[in-house]
Parts: structure tokens; C-alpha cells; sequence
């Protein structure tokens, strides 16, 4: 059975290469090109539609990281074996070691590729190794991974207006719409940090959407507290207001308007 | 080819004399730092010394400006006078260069009260004889000062210093290009051949004395070098705008003072960046300053734009070494494009 491959590198040159690679290991490695696209978001495109067993998946790309990449594949049901390649990355190199992550080192070789390719299978991408990976090189996500009725989506982190954690699920709020994940707001709001200002225990506003703060007279806010009112967010894309909790309020107002 | 901090000179490191000892101890009385140092020093030597002698602040004023008809046209002359030493005499012996360094502040301010003596600022003969003293306090202390500051950074500081700051070959760079040279090389052989030859004059350069001027051609030639293989690697997301304006057909820059700042625009317009990234660069020549010019794209959203200025620290570096103040580098974001401008003193020697 010929295993099939998709490759993923920004560099023209560097998907030709590959080609031309797998091309001469053919007698070992049997094996398909589905695709070789440049960037992450038609890599997990190409995936989902193609189905490929293996994802050579080149680091530095611009935009949307490997790693990321991975870590979104990682989301995915059956997950390809993913092989990341990378020029030269000391930093990476380190935290793939300490996750024991294969990876092969560009300019590749012949028979490095066909080693690799041949305990493949081991190398289903893992999250929370990678999440270890992406922490030790403090580099976030672009996008959230999002699956709606088995289909996986991408909603890009700048899109995202506010996050609300309810019962289960933290609610994603675009300007279009709305998504559900599994992700808690804890570790969303360590991920990405300066972007968004936690305004409640459970949600966390996006800095660039805040529009005014208006105070509401008489109301009982979130935490249960009341008499006196509340300060409430009002939002640039949305009409929605967002309480503020009144143990938030000295933080928010400090870091927004500084 | 930026600054790695921390990366080992092994290859480069060489043989350091144990006594540094500078060749010339003249003070610089052309360059720029020394000009602006010198005036600000000799004018708060005097004004403190008026205002310490006199009771109201008023006479010591008075006498300052005074002073000043004495202090400011030997100030000039002297450092003409200064600028003519080491021009013209370089090869004297060090005690030599001393003696004639701290004569030349008596002489300038002698000859400066003979000549304002006609036009009738007529200064006590203790007033004159202490104004010569003073110069040659402050000529001596400033000659002093430089030659100090001249061991401080030479040749084995200097030295030191230019090596920490010596260009490298990005690692990222050099395997993704070898990595693009072994893609083509079937396919394309002559266009390999190419880019190998590219490959080897960039690091010809790399390798060389970071303080050399070449001429700006040079510079430029080596920069679309660089640039072709980026755009082989790259493709054709990568588009460089060339503006090269009239400039002195015999100017010199330092070698690789233009290409890693080609090289930052292109690792954070083009390798973080998707979509097409314009690099724009533009060379010109306002009078006897060179300015060079480069912008490249950066991300709409400013909490990305993290990181656009790490590879600059060595080229800051660099310009403050060669040129003291007259190097200057500004940046600046504007209508979501990283701007980077370079103005140097036009330079027609190969050494300074």
C-alpha cells in the first residue's frame, strides 16, 4: 500500500525538493504526493479533504506556525503522523528534544526521510507535548480549532471579541457568530495574555474591542453583589454589554486606560 | 547574517597584542563627536571658572561673554589646528604628537588675543596670562581625555568589540538557501551555479573586516545578491523597490552595513508575514551625508509586531564604533511599514 504524504513549506524550492526525494525513495517508500501547499491553513484544509497519512510539516512558515499546525491536526479525530522539518531552530530543536517530537533537519536527506518516514506512525502529533513545545517557545496560536457537527473549523485570534466560560464550554464570540470549545479560559487567557482583559471570573474581553465603560445604577452584577451597581463593557463590534465584576473593576481600569 | 549574542567567535578569534598602544594621540579635530565634546567641555570649563571668580552673577556674565570673543575663534583653530595634526602628521613619534597637541590650544589662544588686542577688548595682562593657562589646562586635559578614550577602544577593545559584533551567516539563512540550491540544481543547473557563487561572495563578506569601507556599489551589488536568493527561496512573494539615487561616484561605506538590514526586513516583512511582502530601498546623498533607506511591511495588529528590532542592536553597534555621533539610525512604524533610515558622512578613503 503506498502511503500518502502532503508537504507543507512556504519555500517553493523546499516542496520541490521534498518531491524530488520522495521521488527517489520510491523503491524503499512507496509513496503518494496528495498536496504541497505554503501555509497552515490550506495544510489542514488539504487534510481533511485528502486524508494524508503522513505531514511533512516545514516550522518557520509565516503566519501560522508548524507547531501550530500540529496542534490543530492534534484536535482532528485521527490524526495524521506529522514530521516536522526545519532549517535550523535551536530553540524548537530544544523543546522537540525534551518531547521526544522527530523532526528532520534541512537540507534533508535522502535516507534520514526514508527513516523517518518508516517509524511514522509512532508520530501521531500529540497536544499536550506540543502545548509543552509552543509554552517553551512562548509562541501562540493564530487560530483556535473549532469542530461543529464533526466538520473542523479555524477562527482566527483576532477575530474573537470576547470569551465567556459557561457550564462546559468556553463561548467564542466573533462578530459574525458564536463558537463553542473545550479549551478552559485559564489556559486561553495564559495563551494570549495582553490581548484580552479579564473582566469577570468568566469572560475575558479582547483590548481592541472595548469601547467605553458605562456604569449601570441599581443592578445586581455577576457575582451576586448589588445596591450600588455596576460598570459594564461596551463593545466596538457588538451591542452586547459585559458586567464587569467589581473585583476586576480597579484591575481593567488600570490596564485599559494606561 | 545578524547578531547572535552569546555565539562563539572560535573561528575568527585571532592572535590580540597584549599593550594596546594607539598610533595617534592627536584628538580628531574633524570628526563630529570630538568637535561637539570639545566646544561643550571648554565653554562650561570657562563659564564655571568666570562664575567661581566673580560675586554677581551679572559680572560673571559680562566677563564670560568677554571670554567667549577669546575662547570661541581659538576653540576653531584649534581644532583645525588638531584636525591638520593628525592629517598631516601621522607618523610622529607619540611624545611628539602630545607636545605639539596641547601647544596648539597656547598658540591658538595667543594669537587670538594678539589679533583681538587692535579692536579694543583690552584684557589686563593677568586676564591674558591666565586664559593661556586655561587653554592649556583644557587643551591637555582633552588630549588626555581622547588618548584614554582612544586606549579604551583600541585596538584590542576595538578589536574585541568589532568581533562581538562581527556579522554572521543566520544559520535559518544558509541551510534554507543550500536547501534551495540542492532543489534547483537538477532542474536548473545554471541557476544553481549561480546562486552558489552568491552564496560564497556573501560569505566572502561575512567573513571579512566589518570596519572596511567599500564603495557603495559594492555594497549595493552584494545586497542584490543577497536579495536573489531570497527571492529563489522566497518566491515571488518577495519584491525588493531599488532607488538609488545620484550619489558620489567614489563613496564608501562599511561592508555589510546595508545587507543585514536588507536581511531583518526580509526575516520579519517576509518570513513572519504572510502574503506578498515590498521592500523598499532607497540610497541617496543630501549634501555630504549618505542616507540609506528601508521599509518592509509589518502586522496590522501591533501586538505581532513584537521583535522587528533585535537584529539592529548590532548595526547600532557598529555605526556608534565607526562613525561616533556622526552614524545615525532612526525607526519608526508608519501606515503598518517597519521604516528604518541609516544617514552617514559620505566617506571616499578606504580606512577612517
Amino acid at each position: 500500500m503506498t502511503t500518502k504524504i502532503l508537504i507543507v513549506d512556504d519555500e517553493p524550492p523546499a516542496r520541490l525538493r521534498m518531491q524530488q526525494l520522495l521521488a527517489e525513495i520510491a523503491a524503499q517508500f512507496p509513496s503518494q504526493v496528495v498536496g504541497a501547499v505554503d501555509n497552515g491553513p490550506a495544510a489542514l484544509e488539504t487534510v481533511d479533504r485528502d486524508l494524508p497519512d503522513i505531514v511533512l510539516l516545514d516550522i518557520s512558515m509565516p503566519g501560522m506556525s508548524g507547531i501550530e499546525v500540529a496542534r490543530h491536526l492534534a484536535a482532528r479525530e485521527r490524526p495524521p503522523a506529522v514530521i516536522f522539518v526545519t532549517a535550523h531552530d535551536e530553540h524548537a530543536l530544544e523543546a522537540f528534544e525534551v518531547q521526544a517530537l522527530d523532526y528532520l533537519l534541512k537540507p534533508v536527506r535522502a535516507d534520514r526521510l526514508a527513516a523517518a518516514l518508516a517509524r511514522a506512525t509512532r508520530l501521531a502529533p500529540n497536544e499536550p507535548r506540543l502545548q509543552d513545545v509552543a509554552r517553551a517557545l512562548g509562541s501562540q496560536r493564530t487560530h483556535l480549532t473549532i469542530s461543529e457537527r464533526g466538520r473542523m473549523s479555524l477562527v482566527p485570534v483576532e477575530d474573537i471579541v470576547f470569551l465567556r466560560a459557561e457550564l462546559k464550554y468556553v463561548t467564542i464570540r466573533t462578530p459574525q457568530r458564536e463558537h463553542l470549545t473545550e479549551e478552559s479560559l485559564t489556559s486561553l487567557e495564559e495563551e494570549f495574555g495582553p490581548r484580552f482583559v479579564r473582566i469577570h471570573r468568566n469572560t475575558l474581553v479582547a483590548r481592541k474591542s472595548i469601547r467605553a465603560f458605562e456604569r449601570v445604577r441599581g443592578a445586581v452584577d455577576g457575582d451576586g453583589e448589588g445596591g450600588e451597581g455596576h460598570w459594564e463593557v461596551l463593545l466596538k463590534e457588538l451591542s452586547d454589554r459585559l458586567p464587569i465584576s467589581r473585583r476586576q473593576w480597579p484591575q481593567v481600569k488600570q490596564t485599559t486606560l494606561s | 547574517m545578524s547578531a547572535r549574542p552569546g555565539a562563539a567567535p572560535t573561528v575568527n578569534s585571532r592572535h590580540e597584542e597584549a599593550a594596546p598602544t594607539p598610533k595617534q594621540v592627536v584628538p580628531d579635530g574633524c570628526n563630529m563627536g570630538v568637535v561637539l565634546r570639545l566646544a561643550l567641555a571648554a565653554n562650561a570649563a570657562v563659564a564655571l571658572g568666570t562664575l567661581a571668580s566673580h560675586a554677581s552673577l551679572q559680572l560673571a556674565w559680562a566677563r564670560f561673554l568677554e571670554l567667549s570673543a577669546i575662547l570661541e575663534p581659538a576653540l576653531l583653530m584649534t581644532l583645525l589646528g588638531w584636525c591638520a595634526l593628525r592629517r598631516f602628521l601621522p607618523e610622529l613619534p607619540l611624545p611628539a604628537q602630545r607636545l605639539l597637541a596641547w601647544a596648539t590650544p597656547v598658540a591658538c589662544t595667543i594669537a587670538t588675543i594678539l589679533a583681538v588686542g587692535p579692536i579694543g577688548l583690552d584684557l589686563p595682562a593677568s586676564a591674558r596670562l591666565s586664559a593661556v593657562l586655561v587653554a592649556f589646562a583644557i587643551g591637555m586635559a582633552t588630549q588626555h581625555y581622547f588618548e584614554l578614550r582612544e586606549r579604551a577602544f583600541s585596538p584590542t577593545v576595538t578589536e574585541a568589540r568589532f568581533q562581538a559584533l562581527q556579522s554572521r551567516i543566520r544559520p535559518h539563512f544558509f541551510f534554507n538557501s543550500l536547501n534551495a540550491v540542492l532543489a534547483v540544481v537538477r532542474a536548473d543547473p545554471l541557476r544553481a551555479e549561480r546562486m552558489l557563487e552568491s552564496v560564497a561572495e556573501l560569505f566572502r563578506a561575512v567573513m571579512g573586516d566589518v570596519r572596511k569601507l567599500v564603495p557603495l556599489e559594492h555594497e549595493l551589488d552584494l545586497c542584490r545578491k543577497y536579495v536573489e536568493i531570497e527571492q529563489t527561496r522566497l518566491g515571488e512573494r518577495l519584491t525588493v523597490d531599488w532607488d538609488i539615487g545620484a550619489v558620489h561616484p567614489r563613496a564608501r561605506v562599511p561592508q555589510l552595513l546595508l545587507q543585514p538590514v536588507i536581511e531583518n526586513a526580509v526575516r520579519y516583512g517576509a518570513e513572519r508575514l504572510a502574503g506578498d511582502c515590498r521592500i523598499v530601498v532607497r540610497v541617496r546623498q543630501l549634501g555630504f551625508r549618505l542616507e540609506l533607506f528601508v521599509s518592509n511591511p509589518v502586522a496590522k495588529d501591533p501586538l505581532q509586531r513584537e521583535g522587528n528590532q533585535i537584529g539592529l542592536a548590532n548595526i547600532r553597534g557598529r555605526l556608534a564604533l565607526i562613525y561616533d555621533l556622526e552614524g545615525e539610525l532612526t525607526t519608526r512604524v508608519r501606515h503598518d511599514r517597519f521604516e528604518l533610515t541609516m544617514t552617514i558622512p559620505v566617506e571616499k578613503r578606504a580606512n577612517r
